[in-house]
């Protein structure tokens, strides 16, 4: 019995022979018949969010394989600078209406200029995207190219809320020049001509069970509610959102 | 030695085993992303003038020969023995600073719908130049995308411009 201890090949052989015999007895389980009436069916909750952009006066899903289509600005021969674009972007809860779950939601805007590729030396604080009143934007998670708003109360089941209302490029990008000298001339360039804005849209949902724990492990956000399941968040970051 | 072996082989069957059970999510959570572009087209264009003089009367016309929309505006630099009147013609306006200015924006191709006549009268006798000059800028939008013109706009480089200010 002592060399059995001793050698850990045994040992390893013995244990390759226990998983082995265990996922044989699961796959023999799962083999078995089961008459409709022995069989139960557990339903666990899910919790789902859409992203819908309003288009020729109907709203459309838009996810990562259907973007953006920008309808208004479409209408146009060429995008105005410095008009605003009515824009309507709205957030809808489509979890499971047998479940009925509300949730909460936040939305992280990404917006930059694209070339060929991500334009990090362009200011992305001159494209401007109107937010629906009533979302809590987090500073502490903002910066000029990124800004992460907050739905304070829970999104019910089936319910939606209007998050983008219009978008706009400051009239600054006319202004702004690059030079290019030759021996006898020289040469100005727009800064931003072709380039693209681009904006990207991430909702995120969280159950609102357990709300505080729940927002923290999702999305790393220390938040506080004013109760335990489905309150209201008062305070995000350790800042009143009141 | 060949224990040793061992222990690597079980050691590394282990981290295979950890790696291949699923990760356990503790909340529910949901994620959708979507994103769009819009091109920004930004240039300028040079307007050509077209002049007709009849009777001491300068007629002028100026044309968008590029491929960006412009407003224009016109100078007539003569001397100061010569008196220059305008003519009221629809869409053009006198400005105070000696400009004369064309309300609409001229889209690619597109020249002014009237004409600019400058009526000349010159008091002293012997010959006389009386120079049209014309100037474009680009056009502006307000927020309501109505169009406009700033003709003290100031271009910069990228040198003298800081991201975020």
């Amino acid at each position: 019995m002592k060399k059995l201890y001793k050698n850990p090949l045994l040992i390893l052989i013995l244990g390759l022979v226990v998983i082995s015999a265990g996922s044989i007895t699961a796959t023999r389980a799962a083999m078995v018949y089961q008459s409709a009436a022995e069989r139960v069916n557990f339903s666990t909750a899910e919790i789902s969010v859409e992203i819908k952009e309003l288009v020729d006066n109907g709203y459309v899903t838009v996810d990562a394989k259907k973007g953006l289509s920008f309808p208004e600005v479409a209408k146009d021969q060429n995008f105005k600078i410095g008009k605003k674009y009515p824009e309507s972007v709205k957030l809808v809860n489509n979890s499971k209406e047998e479940t009925g779950y509300s949730e909460y939601v936040r939305v992280v805007l990404r917006k930059s200029w694209f070339k060929g590729g991500k334009n990090t030396d362009l200011d992305p604080s001159l494209i401007n995207i109107e937010v629906a009143d009533g979302w809590y934007k987090n500073e502490a998670e903002s910066t000029a190219e990124q800004s992460v708003y907050y739905m304070l109360t829970p999104l019910g089941c089936g319910k939606e809320v209007e998050f983008v209302k219009s978008i706009s490029v400051d009239n600054k990008v006319t202004n702004l020049i690059t030079q290019k000298e030759t021996e006898t001339s020289i040469e100005t360039e727009y800064l931003y001509s072709g380039e693209s804005l681009f904006v990207q849209i991430q909702a995120d949902a969280v159950q609102t069970h357990n709300a505080e724990d729940a927002i923290y492990a999702a999305w790393g956000v220390k938040a506080k509610c004013d109760t335990a399941d489905d309150g209201k968040i008062i305070s995000i970051s350790g800042v009143n959102t009141q | 030695m060949k224990s040793k072996w061992c222990l690597v082989v079980a050691a590394a069957i282990m981290v295979i085993g950890i790696s291949s059970i699923k990760p356990a999510m503790a909340y529910f959570t949901d994620s959708v992303a979507t994103e769009g572009m819009i091109e920004l087209k930004l240039g300028d264009s040079i307007p050509k003038i077209d002049e007709q003089v009849e009777n001491m009367t300068k007629k002028v016309t100026i044309t968008n020969t590029g491929d960006y929309d412009i407003f224009v505006r016109v100078k007539a630099i003569a001397p100061e023995s010569c008196v220059i009147t305008f003519t009221e013609q629809e869409g053009w306006s006198k400005g105070d600073d000696g400009y004369y200015y064309y309300a609409n924006p001229l889209a690619p191709k597109e020249a002014t719908a009237s004409q600019l006549i400058l009526g000349i009268n010159n008091n002293l006798s012997g010959n006389f130049n009386v120079i049209i000059v014309q100037e474009a800028t680009k056009v502006l939008y307000d927020k309501d995308g109505k169009a406009y013109a700033d003709w003290n706009a100031v271009v910069a480089d990228e040198d003298s411009y800081t991201v975020g200010n």
